[in-house]
């Protein structure tokens, strides 16, 4: 069943030029989707839209099956996890996790228990009376959660709420949402630009380039068979490697009519010797080695060659030395695109 | 060598701040001390030359003689009920519209607002005239009214409240929306809290400018059952020919001597005012 569901929406700021158009997305109920996209390309004004903070301009927003149009945000059964936490400054902590119970008038006894039994899940009962100035950047996180938890609500609505805190919290909150996650049953809708973010706790991608949807899927399908040029190169890191197909076709490979460009996953290149002939099924480039990360369990090479840069990414075994080789890509694992940059089945 | 060049300029530096600290104390404090002084010489102390610094033996009873000289304490309630009632005033217009304009587009609130600022640039000798005609046209002159009214709301309070209320995350009104509060919740909840620092410190002013304020009063009163205390104090001045100066100063002791207490006990929160928004 669809959880959140937007109809040809469409949204222009002001007089000018919309900034999204004609958008139809369907959010799972119960799913961990991720709006993702570079800076700019509508997903916080989408989510506000979800939200009811931004009117939409046209279209229809659906929440469980329920029109939301004229519907305020706070009658909308959602709750908001803002970048900045926007915690309420003169309220504790205890303060700013209620306010929400109190405008609704839950009785005091059943709003204590739930406060109480919140501040307890994010760990945060010996910090209940502090103001939110005095607590660091994690645990103002933690607050901003634990408010958002507390109401109860079938959505989740996040705007990059990781993106303030360093990258070992980050890493550890990110668990704690997929965990959260699965406890709580609810809809999570989850903006960021970091694949990263998007690759571990989404069960499902929306990926936007300038107010458009460009491909919608489970990670692993969004990674292993990116539908577009835009889709390969956002998703993975190093992202996908591209060369102009005119190029290949003057060293005499065969690639499928129509073929502007074509693209390989670093983690699928093998590396060696210089001058070793191409196996069957194989394209291969001579290159240099001209800068290496060794990151522990696996290391990134960036190689020169006469097709451009090529980026590999190896796991563990042994370091790669600086100098000629020769780099191959079995053709199964190669993408093609036409001029539209849409890749060709 | 480096060592103790080093120890040199860190006890020149220090020496330097200690002395720019004791000007700024002087400059602050030796007009109170010497109103002070005054008040307890005697008419032959206050005009010798070169003048005592210090007086072995004070005259309290010049406090004594400025309660003859005036009605001390009806005067000091009409100051309190100007005072008092110009801040109540303010506080119901001042907070709503600063509000206003902070928070909601409105047709003509850009051009409302510059008229506000306007306001402030006009001095008040250009006014006093046509508001003394119109008051007394109304019949308002000699009432506490007369008093009140001008004052009744504050620009320069629109103003600041209103950068205060702007400088609140937008994020913030939006949690709380989320969080099923009211415009009013909103308000009274979050706005206001946040503003308290901006809201003690403009009444403190408001208070202060208000309390010592001698021009107004004296061009909207004439008699001296609703005078304030700083034109009944000036009015010591010429008190049986000569100018009595400690009788002056004695008066004005007993006038800024409240002024002075509520400055001590606020002072903390007008600290807090200018510092809130960078300590967030
Ligand atoms: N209040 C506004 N008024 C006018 N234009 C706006 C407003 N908010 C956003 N925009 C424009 O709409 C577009 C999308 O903005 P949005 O904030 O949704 O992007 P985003 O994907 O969230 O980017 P980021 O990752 O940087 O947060 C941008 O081009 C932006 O300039
Ligand atoms: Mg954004």
């Amino acid at each position: 069943m669809t959880g959140i569901e937007l109809r040809g929406v469409e949204k222009a700021y002001g007089g000018n030029k919309p900034v999204i158009e004609n958008l139809d997305v369907q959010i799972e109920e119960g799913s961990f989707t991720i709006l993702l996209g570079p800076s700019g390309c509508g997903k916080s004004t989408i989510l506000r839209m979800i939200a009811g903070l931004e009117k939409e301009t046209a279209g229809e927003i659906f929440i469980n099956g329920i029109d939301m149009r004229g519907v305020s945000p706070g009658a909308r059964e959602i709750a908001m996890v803002f970048q900045n936490y926007a915690l309420y400054p003169t309220m504790t902590v205890k303060e700013n996790i209620e306010f929400g119970l109190k405008n609704i008038k839950v009785p005091k006894p059943e709003r204590e228990a739930r406060v109480g039994e919140v501040i307890e899940m994010v760990g945060l009962t010996e910090y209940m009376n502090r103001k939110p100035q005095h607590l660091s950047g994690g645990q103002r996180q933690r607050v901003a959660l634990a408010r958002a938890i507390v109401k109860k609500p079938k959505v989740f609505l996040m705007d990059e709420p990781l993106s303030n805190l360093d990258a070992k919290l980050r890493a550890q909150i990110r668990t704690d949402l997929i965990e959260l996650h699965r406890n709580l049953g609810a809809t999570f809708v989850y903006v960021t630009h970091d694949q990263v973010e998007a690759m571990s706790m989404g069960t499902d991608i929306v990926l936007l380039e300038s107010g458009r949807i460009r491909q919608q899927g489970a990670p692993e399908s969004i990674y292993s068979a990116p539908k577009n040029l835009f889709s390969a190169q956002f998703i993975g890191s190093p992202p996908m490697n591209i060369i102009k197909a005119e190029n290949l076709e003057h060293g005499g490979a065969s690639l499928p009519p129509g073929t502007v460009s074509l693209g390989f996953r670093p983690e699928k290149v093998i590396v060696s010797g210089e001058g070793r002939a191409p196996e069957r099924g194989q394209i291969s480039f001579r290159g240099e080695l001209v800068a290496r990360e060794i990151l522990g369990d696996h290391a990134i090479y960036k190689f020169k060659t006469a097709f451009g840069c090529i980026h590999t990414k190896t796991m563990s075994g042994s370091t790669v030395e600086y100098g000629k080789w020769s780099v191959r890509v079995d053709a199964k694992y190669l993408y093609y695109f036409d001029e539209k940059g849409d890749v060709i089945k | 060598m480096r060592s103790q060049s080093g120890v040199f300029w860190r006890t020149f530096g220090k020496a330097c701040r200690l002395a720019v600290n004791l000007l700024i104390f002087a400059v602050f404090f030796v007009p109170f001390y010497w109103m002070f002084l005054t008040a307890v010489k005697n008419l032959g102390q206050t005009l010798r030359l070169p003048p005592a610094f210090w007086v072995s033996a004070p005259h309290w009873e010049n406090f004594g003689k400025v309660f003859d000289a005036i009605p001390f304490f009806s005067m000091l309630k009409n100051n309190l009920v100007m005072t008092f009632g110009i801040m109540i005033c303010q506080f119901f217009t001042v907070i709503p519209a600063a509000y206003a304009f902070a928070r909601f587009k409105f047709a003509g609130g850009r051009f409302l607002f510059g008229l506000t600022l306007a306001t402030m640039m006009i001095p008040a000798q250009l006014v006093f005239l046509p508001l003394f005609l119109m008051f007394s046209k109304m019949g308002l002159v000699n009432s506490y009214a007369s008093l009140i009214l001008p004052w009744a709301t504050s620009s320069f309070a629109i103003f600041m409240l209103r950068q205060t209320f702007k400088q609140v995350p937008q994020e913030l009104i939006e949690a709380a929306k989320l969080d099923n509060a009211s415009e009013w919740k909103i308000i009274f909840k979050l706005m206001l809290p946040i503003a308290k620092p901006t809201i003690v410190t403009l009444g403190l002013i408001t208070f202060i400018l208000n309390w010592n304020d001698y021009f107004w009063p004296f061009v909207l009163t004439t008699n001296n059952a609703v005078r304030t205390l700083p034109v009944g104090i000036t009015s010591l001045n010429i008190v049986d020919g000569g100018v009595k100066y400690h009788i002056l100063m004695a008066g004005n002791v007993l006038l800024v001597a409240p002024a002075l207490a509520v400055f001590l006990f606020a002072h903390k929160q007008i600290i807090k005012a200018f510092t809130y928004m960078g300590g967030k």
